[in-house]
């Protein structure tokens, strides 16, 4: 480093010795040619400008004009080859030789650095341009990110490390685990949001913060070289363009997603329209013709059985239709958009719509408390209270009460049957499928055991409770607690 | 003899709703498709049309809202679908009734019998309204059970005489609030009416947890019984 400084000098020596030399030698051609003084000192004026075009520094350039006016003294002003003055008059002469050559190199110089800058302007804009072209032509965010850091190093001839992050909480988590020689740094330009220079004789680095959505969320650290105050400003705009960048990413991802889940949506919707339709027609069609056939035709007892077979079937394939439709619903993405407030009455009034008359008749109902709000998707709560007294139903032949009453805020519905009970582990119906026991009623075909466990899941998806309990002298009572809805009247 | 226009494209469904109807004593007609349906539509002029939503390719709420503002008849959506918020869309859009499949065929009959009464007694000047034990005097604003007043409060009569002036038929929770609290009504009083309702169940039901005349079809409306 020192002798390429040492060299640059030299040069810069040697060549205003050159011009000095070149143009001593034209003043004395043109002396023997019998040429005026007033025409020499011209040609060192010249001679003492003649520096500015060549790039030579400013004080070498002074020291040039000053070794030309003495040369001109020395040479050309009566005494000759002595440096005294005796007309008063070149006094004046050398001091306007300076001054002009001096204003003029001044003015020279000062142009010559303006282009400079504008030149290192234009190139610290080229470097952003190019900068943005590999962070937003690339959908990779890191591997942009990685070409950015090669061009930044290579413009800036220092080591360049960029730390962004997904979340602020990675980016604390991250100082906590920064070096303690640079974490007060860190700290300090998360905590001001301003870029920090660290500038030590054996270690110089500095950290600049990227802002996204005015929340720190990484850091560019520019590592053993001193910037300058115009480098500074050009690092944080360099900030700004990752974060912007690092945004683009995350909205383009966000929209992605968004747009994966809209069709992941449209496919169940259509999924789940397709399923009611293919299914429940043939098999209103089964039902119907059935019943009709049993009311039109005077069938012996024989054939009467045949088509209740054919009906019961056709029943238990609607209940697990509709139970594998509950599935598709329960996974649908935004179902809490789907709840609204009813009266757990109302839900208790459609689910009875799913039992015959004769079934009914074994139904007790017991409101101790009315006008109970539940804030739920209603097909799913029906189907839970369905499936429940469906259970209470086929695992006995006594009578089933539905009794609903409120308590801390919960608004609970018990279906107490003096049925078998649960002879199985309990858990094993909650959390697993297909676990299932053979019905008492011999009316009832054994279920795909998916009634409990989709019970269960209703219920989760409502934040509520499930519990099941032995009923003191037979059967069983199972408890649905749901948060009551607290109406605005 | 009543004209039924049944328009499903499913075959064995199809022939077991024209049986069960003309078992009835309907006069049926058929059709699979939207083109065929319209054509029956222009040349049997039905009384009562149902429409199943799904007919192949095609949707059947096309012809509910071309064919609307141009009959009298009763349409009765007959669907697989089972969306609270597509049924109150097509109540809103002017269905008379939805039924979903499998339905029992005692339930249909009945909702034919009361698309085919709209046609045959829709009276605004009525002047009163009996079922079984309940009387509503229009004319005087009274409602009696068993001929002993009951005493509703001035919304709660509204909301009854709206039901029993559409008896049989499902009313949106909409269609009430905008025929009771007029256009601009708000969330509270879609909240209100569940209340009023419940209310009122307990002012004229015998026995309020098993409703008799006023019907819940949650997610969707009310009807008073046919």
């Amino acid at each position: 480093m020192n002798t390429n400084i040492l060299k640059k000098h030299v040069l810069y020596f040697m060549k205003i010795v050159l011009i000095w030399a070149l143009f001593t030698a034209i003043a004395f051609v043109l002396n023997s040619l019998g040429w005026q003084e007033s025409t020499l000192i011209l040609a060192y004026v010249l001679g003492s400008i003649i520096w500015t075009v060549l790039k030579i520094p400013y004080g070498y350039g002074l020291f040039l004009t000053f070794v030309n006016v003495l040369t001109f003294n020395y040479f050309f002003t009566l005494p000759y080859y002595t440096l005294r003055v005796d007309d008063f008059q070149y006094l004046f002469t050398f001091i306007s030789m300076f001054l002009v050559s001096g204003f003029t190199s001044y003015i020279v110089f000062i142009s010559n650095k303006n282009r400079h800058m504008a030149h290192i302007r234009s190139l610290n804009n080229r470097y952003l341009f190019q900068l943005s072209e590999l962070l937003y032509q690339s959908l990779d965010f890191e591997e942009g990110l990685k070409d950015a850091i090669v061009l930044l190093e290579n413009t800036l001839h220092a080591h360049v490390e960029v730390k962004i992050f997904n979340h602020t909480q990675q980016v604390t988590e991250y100082i906590e685990q920064c070096e303690s020689d640079i974490q007060s740094k860190v700290l300090d330009a998360y905590m001001t949001a301003q870029p920090q220079i660290l500038d030590e004789p054996i270690q110089k680095s500095s950290c600049f913060p990227i802002l996204i959505n005015k929340e720190v969320r990484g850091f560019i650290f520019v590592n053993d070289v001193r910037l300058s105050d115009d480098a500074i400003e050009w690092m944080s705009t360099i900030g700004s363009i990752l974060a912007l960048a690092k945004q683009r990413i995350e909205s383009i991802r966000m929209e992605e997603e968004a747009k994966l889940n809209y069709e992941q949506e449209q496919l169940r919707v259509s999924l789940l329209s397709s399923i009611s339709h293919d299914l429940r027609t043939p098999l209103a069609s089964i039902l119907g013709s059935s019943t009709l056939l049993m009311d039109e035709l005077k069938l012996n007892e024989k054939d009467n059985v045949l088509i209740t077979n054919i009906q019961n079937d056709a029943k238990w394939l609607l209940d697990s239709v509709e139970n594998i439709l509950s599935l598709i619903r329960l996974n649908k993405g935004n179902l809490s958009s789907q709840f609204q407030p009813v009266m757990i009455e109302d839900c208790i009034e459609e689910a009875l719509k799913h039992f015959s008359l004769e079934d009914i008749k074994r139904i007790h109902l017991d409101y101790q408390h009315s006008m109970l709000f539940v804030n739920v998707e209603v097909h799913l709560l029906v189907k839970a209270i369905v499936n429940l007294v469906h259970n209470a139903l086929k695992f006995s032949t006594k009578e089933v009460v539905i009794k609903t009453y409120q308590t801390n805020g919960w608004c609970c519905v018990e279906i107490i049957d003096k049925g078998i009970g649960f002879s199985k582990n309990i858990k094993d119906y909650l959390t697993d499928g297909f676990q299932s026991t053979k019905p008492l009623n011999p009316q009832h075909r054994q279920g795909v055991g998916l009634g409990l466990h989709i019970v269960s899941k209703i219920i989760d998806v409502h934040h509520g409770q499930l519990s099941i309990h032995p009923n003191s002298t037979q059967g069983s009572i199972v408890t649905i607690k749901l948060a009551i809805h607290q109406e605005v009247l | 003899m009543s004209k039924i226009l049944i328009i499903e494209d499913d075959i064995s469904l199809q022939h077991y709703i024209s049986t069960l109807l003309k078992n009835n004593g309907y006069d049926v007609c058929v059709a699979s498709n939207l083109s065929s349906a319209s054509s029956m539509f222009y040349s049997h002029s039905p009384d009562v049309i149902l429409l199943d939503l799904t007919l192949g390719e095609e949707d059947g709420e096309v012809f509910l809202k071309k064919n609307r503002e141009l009959t009298q008849s009763s349409i009765i959506i007959v669907s697989a679908i089972d969306d609270f918020s597509k049924k109150v869309h097509l109540l809103d859009e002017g269905a008379d009734d939805y039924i979903t499949k499998p339905f029992n065929p005692g339930e249909l009959l009945a909702r034919i019998r009361v698309g085919l009464r709209k046609k045959t007694s829709n009276d605004p000047t009525k002047q009163s309204f009996q079922y079984q034990k309940l009387l509503i005097d229009y004319e005087k604003e009274c409602v009696f059970i068993e001929d002993k007043e009951i005493h509703l409060t001035p919304l709660e009569y509204q909301i009854l005489k709206y039901l029993t002036l559409n008896h049989g038929r499902v009313c949106t929770t909409n269609a009430i609030l905008k025929a009771i609290w007029g256009v601009h009504y708000t969330q509270a009083d879609a909240q209100n009416l569940r209340v009023f309702m419940a209310n009122l169940r307990k002012k004229i039901e015998p026995n309020p947890t098993r409703p008799n005349y006023l019907l819940t079809h949650v997610g969707v409306g009310y009807r008073f019984i046919d």
